[in-house]
């Protein structure tokens, strides 16, 4: 067991799941502004 | 006559075991239907790297550097990442991303579930694998195949071989693990929960700036998943576009197939006995299995939690699809959905949080490269 490894790696686990959320939320608000200035008037892709 | 069954007295034990592991995943792709378009080239290629004195792979013969072709595809195309690469053209082509871009909330369960690959990092770290190793492990998390090249090419990872088929073993094991680990971490009553139908579409205009605008956000936020989404989300605008039609069929079927069959053979050369047949090995690969248990428990305790505060509850299943196995997750949750209730149809929401979980394993791999490097 590598007790000094499994610390060494608990902030850089925190760091990236707290990224991956982070950069999840950018997308998303993104998403919101995009759909809200292009809006479907009718113009779908289909 | 001795010059011809010379060779046979060089074959090995470990060999042997090899040409039984080929010909297992040769078996799971043909009778079992286990992603065949990747285990069969690279059960074949088990075989094939693992003749003695194999011309497949380079050898030094008498002193004499003897090149093998599958090492020039290895050089070409996986040291390099062009393979994985090219491959997330094809995916990205293949993906429409209205259910995600319709309910965006959806990219939350995509983000939750990639929970397994930074739990399995830091437990293959514990288990004395290298960070860079750990990393390496830890994105077959991803539920993803080229990512898992990229980012176990990336950390010159000596277990490419392992990763892989671990990867893709799991990846055909989905509809298996997730409704076992999801019968077990939620009740009746959530899995019979009802989810408010959301619009069903959403402007061309929107589309085509979505895979632009996830490209600059990975690029600044994450700059080494560039690469990765810059071809994923290329693809996804190809088949947008409306311009490129011809392109984008390509890009969906004879791109994909032609690297597939490219790829599956030349991982076959880091499973040569020597690198594969190893104890780190077998911990890969239940490190691997950990890692999509605990995706799966990610994505659904995300929706647990969300349905203490949230109004409109979110069905637990449905965050379960945020593991990138696209599309095979969001069928079985669909499938699971109607087994509890005929009447609950969750195919689009499922749909919604796959394709995010598609995006967010990209930039967890990307993150991981940025963390660890």
């Amino acid at each position: 067991m590598n007790i000094e490894g499994f610390l060494q790696t608990l902030p850089i686990a925190l760091r990236g799941m707290g990224g991956i959320f982070v950069v999840m939320a950018i997308v998303y608000l993104s998403i919101k502004l995009v759909n809200i200035f292009f809006a479907d008037n009718g113009n779908k892709n289909e | 006559m001795e010059l011809i069954f010379d060779n046979l007295f060089n074959l090995e034990l470990q060999q042997v075991v090899m040409w039984i592991i080929g010909g297992i995943l040769i078996y799971l792709a043909i009778k079992k239907d286990m992603e065949p378009t990747l285990l069969l080239p690279i059960g074949f290629g088990a075989i094939l790297v693992n003749l003695p004195f194999s011309g497949a792979v380079t050898q030094v013969i008498d002193g004499v550097k003897e090149v093998g072709v599958l090492d020039v595809l290895f050089d070409a195309g996986i040291a390099n990442e062009l393979f994985p690469l090219l491959l997330f053209i094809g995916i990205g082509a293949m993906i429409d991303f209205t259910p995600l871009l319709t309910n965006p909330k959806m990219l939350f369960f995509g983000a939750a579930a990639q929970f397994g690959i930074f739990f399995t990092f830091s437990l293959a770290s514990l288990l004395g694998f290298d960070i860079k190793d750990a990393a390496s492990v830890a994105i077959i998390g991803a539920a993803d195949g080229p990512t898992s090249i990229f980012v176990a090419n990336y950390f010159n990872s000596k277990y490419l071989g392992a990763i892989i088929v671990a990867a893709y073993s799991y990846m055909a094991l989905v509809p298996i693990i997730q409704p076992f680990v999801i019968r077990r971490i939620t009740t009746r009553e959530e899995r019979l929960i009802r989810m408010d139908n959301v619009k069903s579409s959403v402007s061309r205009s929107v589309k085509i700036l979505f895979p632009i605008f996830i490209t600059i956000i990975a690029g600044l936020f994450a700059p080494r998943s560039v690469a990765l989404v810059g071809f994923l989300m290329f693809g996804n605008l190809i088949r947008e576009c409306g311009a490129l039609n011809i392109l984008s069929e390509t890009a969906q079927k004879e791109l994909p197939n032609l690297i597939t069959i490219l790829l599956g053979i030349t991982v076959a050369t880091k499973m040569q006995a020597e690198y594969f047949l190893t104890r780190e090995t077998l911990m890969i690969l239940g490190l691997g299995l950990i890692a999509f248990v605990f995706d799966t428990v990610g994505g659904v305790l995300l929706a647990k939690i969300i349905n203490i505060f949230a109004r409109n509850k979110v069905n637990p299943m449905v965050g379960a699809c945020g593991i990138s196995a696209f599309p095979m997750s969001a069928r079985v949750i669909h499938k699971m959905g109607l087994e509890e209730d005929p009447h609950n149809f969750l195919l689009m929401h499922a749909v919604g949080a796959n394709v995010a979980g598609q995006i967010a394993s990209v930039i967890a791999g990307g993150l991981i490269m940025n963390l660890v490097a």
